[in-house]
């Protein structure tokens, strides 16, 4: 598992990276060729397709930008982890999904969604089995001290008999003993548990036919997702965050960006223009998503944990994300009571992850007004290498519980 | 009216009674900020002072008008300002008083012990002694048996269980009475037969083995004189307790120590709690002096909820601004975490994205308001709350 793991998403970033050819020692010609690829590499890489949309709202708009080859989705996907399905948790996986309930070619995939959805039917399962044991706990206990009410009323003599029936009734129980019992039939039930959700996994990714069988029911909407080759055709597409984009633009230099209404290819200039016009604190928080980027995080949004970004050691699939960023410009800008700060460090502390309070020292207003003047002429460099990122890391930390 | 100290921009209450009326007639709790001096070690339990937010100040102060601010420092410039050479002298004797007080307290204590140490140490003598007695008689059967039935129904008193001879005090009088009365009957008629068994001891010196009876003859006397002074003892008891503890306590604590406490550590003077200054009286404050305001911001959602009857207590430790219980705290636990917003003020949706999930991590409700100000909104309408719930699809 794991290994197929690592070979799924290998790369951390999507780029081509070429080894240079052997040098043979005794021949002159490997010399010559290593140096020309040393010095003249020939440029080889992917360049992806994005398309630069608006969202625009009465009172704002918003921009992202959509990626929809589906090969382009799964190197940026399985490359670094970029952007989140439409109709998916993250990955896209709503083509894979909705094949295998179709019935259609290409659900022979195990979708993250169903490992979780699989996964919640068990525990259902065995909260069930157990509330059935405990209540059949529950009745032989009530039987047995009714009986006992019984004999007590009766000669001695039947005192044996009472005995035997209560081994008799306890042998036919779950356990003998009554606190051991519930302890061991857990303990049972969640050995089995594992092995059970294994079983499930392997049946449904190794027999699609089997899987197949009883999702045939289509309905009447469905009708419209299936092509006349009886095929599904994509609805979902890869949406990528601004600074995503920024990243893979300028960054990396791999996605050209086009533009939805003129259909032209963007320049980071003009793509930059668009993004601080929308959002007055795009430089920092790109600042930020570059800053950890460029440090080999895998960096995704944190929205979900109520902070700006999520550092990832290597990516979703791999581990739970190890710190929650939450960006904050230099002090006297924004200003927060000490109850937020408690507020933020619970919900992070509640999922075991660390907080990160990063602060961004760079002037984002005057920066954005050189942008969209654009009269004078900048460089995108020197605005980015002007900006400053100091990190503090908070914890909940009390002197008496937090000894060991 | 309850005066509410300013020390240091926060608002304290002293007084216990003050914060009862303020928890039961006023829903106002507050935070108990003082250390205990008897556990000073923790912070779980704490006492007085009582420290109120800025708006429970402003409830009881500005709207409720039921309490007043005093400015501690001014106030306390004053009283010592006041402070006549009478009034030290009075609050020195009173204070010698206690301490005199305590001191006596601290002797009874140290006599106890000493009686209670003093009846072990005895209990083990008599328990030694009574082995050697009994061990000497056995001894002596071996040579004269018949003697041997009259110094034995002669000894039956003193090896009884003796009495407690120690003379007791109050407590240890009362756990030891059963055994004593009963022993003590022994004694009295062991005591009326002393001349009788001196001459008991001397014939039997007279007859039988010389060497073992002497030693007898010679324990029994020594007893029976231990008796009669044990005796004398018990009849005056009360007396002779009451004059053996002066002796004792004026050898153990001489009258040089006894003034100030001297080289005696008394472990059990304690620092009065209320100010004996009698020229303390509190004072309204200057309009110059700092007195801490809530926002209106804050202020707004706490009357709101305090109107509705909610008890509130800072929420710091919740991640909000305020918690509010539906009961007293001592009997509910909290229902809501409040934020309070000016109605027109932005704040990120991370927050309450945050609050949410923060809400149901608590099982709490996550719950932020808002006074709209506009002209046309009904004055029951005006204050709006909302509450947020993390809620999951799928």
């Amino acid at each position: 598992m794991k290994k197929s793991l690592n070979q799924l998403y290998g790369s951390p970033l999507p780029l081509v990276v070429r080894p240079l050819p052997p040098i043979i020692p005794h021949n002159p010609l490997s010399w010559i060729f290593w140096l020309w690829e040393y010095w003249f590499p020939e440029p080889e890489y992917n360049l992806y397709d994005g398309i630069l949309h608006a969202l625009v709202l009465p009172s704002e708009t918003t921009f992202y930008v959509r990626i929809d080859n589906g090969s382009d989705i799964n190197s940026l996907w399985s490359m670094g982890f970029f952007g989140k399905g439409t109709l998916s948790r993250s990955e896209p996986s709503w083509y894979t999904r909705t094949a295998r309930r179709l019935g259609l070619q290409g659900g022979e995939q195990m979708t993250s969604e169903e490992v979780t959805a699989a996964r919640r039917e068990e525990r259902k399962k065995f909260k069930m089995m157990r509330a059935q044991a405990e209540a059949e706990e529950l009745a032989r206990r009530k039987k047995l001290d009714e009986m006992k009410e019984v004999w007590a009323g009766q000669d001695s003599d039947s005192v044996s008999t009472l005995v035997d029936e209560e081994s008799k009734l306890t042998s036919t129980g779950v356990a003998s003993e009554a606190g051991d019992s519930k302890h061991e039939l857990t303990r049972t039930l969640e050995e089995s548990q594992p092995a059970q959700a294994a079983a499930v996994l392997v049946e449904s990714s190794a027999s699609p036919e089997v899987s197949g069988n009883h999702a045939t029911v289509i309905r009447f909407e469905d009708q419209s997702i299936i092509d006349s080759n009886n095929k599904l055709i994509q609805q979902e597409y890869l949406q990528l965050m601004p600074q995503e984009a920024f990243f893979l633009s300028y960054g990396l230099g791999v996605l050209r960006i086009t533009d939805h209404v003129t259909g032209k290819p963007l320049t980071s200039e003009e793509l930059l223009t668009r993004f601080v016009s929308a959002n007055p604190r795009f430089l920092s928080q790109y600042a930020v998503y570059h800053h950890y980027r460029s440090l080999g995080w895998c960096v995704r949004s944190g929205v979900k944990f109520g902070s700006e970004l999520l550092l990832y050691k290597r990516g979703p699939p791999f581990s739970h994300a190890e710190f929650c960023i939450r960006i904050l410009t230099s002090p006297g800008d924004e200003q927060h009571d000490w109850w937020w700060n408690t507020s933020i460090g619970r919900v992070v502390g509640g999922v075991k992850k660390g907080l990160v309070f990063c602060y961004v020292q760079g002037n984002d207003t005057e920066n954005t007004a050189k942008i969209l003047d654009a009269s004078e002429g900048y460089s995108i460099k020197d605005i980015l290498g002007s900006y400053q990122i100091r990190e503090v890391v908070y914890r909940r930390w009390i002197a008496t519980r937090n000894r060991d | 009216m309850i005066p509410i100290n300013i020390v240091g921009g926060r608002g304290l209450v002293f007084d216990l009674d003050h914060v009862k009326v303020l928890r039961e007639k006023y829903h106002v709790c507050g935070t108990l900020i003082g250390i205990l001096p008897q556990i000073p070690q923790q912070n779980v339990f704490m006492g007085l002072p009582l420290e109120l937010m800025p708006e429970d100040i402003e409830l009881l102060v500005f709207d409720l008008k039921v309490a007043y601010l005093v400015d501690d420092s001014e106030a306390h410039k004053q009283a010592v300002s006041k402070f006549t050479k009478e009034d030290a002298k009075e609050v020195r004797a009173e204070r010698h008083r206690q301490e005199q007080e305590q001191f006596e307290r601290h002797k009874d204590v140290m006599w106890e012990r000493r009686v209670a140490a003093l009846e072990i140490k005895r209990r083990k003598e008599q328990e030694k002694e009574k082995k050697r007695l009994e061990k000497l008689k056995s001894e002596k059967r071996d040579g004269t048996e018949q003697d041997q039935v009259v110094a034995n129904g002669d000894q039956a008193g003193p090896v009884e269980p003796a009495p407690p001879r120690i003379p007791e005090t109050e407590t240890t009088k009362a756990s030891h009475q059963e055994p004593a009365t009963d022993s003590r009957d022994n004694l009295t008629s062991a005591n009326t037969e002393k001349q009788g068994k001196v001459t008991v001891t001397t014939t039997i010196k007279t007859e039988g083995n010389i060497e073992t009876e002497r030693e007898v003859k010679v324990e029994i006397i020594e007893k029976t004189e231990r008796i009669e002074s044990e005796e004398e003892k018990n009849s005056a008891d009360e007396e002779v307790i009451s004059l053996e503890k002066q002796r004792w306590l004026e050898k153990t604590f001489p009258e040089s120590q006894q003034i100030t406490g001297g080289t005696v550590t008394i472990p059990s003077v304690t620092t009065p709690t209320n100010s004996s200054l009698k020229t303390y009286k509190p004072l309204a404050v200057q309009e110059s002096f700092f007195v801490p305001r809530p926002s209106k911001a804050s202020y707004n959602i706490y009357k709101e909820l305090h109107k509705k009857g909610f008890f509130l207590t800072p929420g710091l430790r919740f991640g909000g601004q305020f918690v509010a219980y539906p009961g007293d705290p001592l009997r509910f636990h909290s229902h809501h975490i409040a934020i309070g917003f000016n109605w027109d003020q932005e704040f990120a949706v991370l927050d309450i994205v945050g609050g949410g999930r923060l809400g149901t991590a608590v099982k709490k409700c996550w719950v932020v308001g808002a006074e709209d100000s506009g002209c046309d909104v009904k004055e029951e309408d005006k204050y709006r709350i909302f509450s947020v719930e993390w809620a999951g699809f799928g």
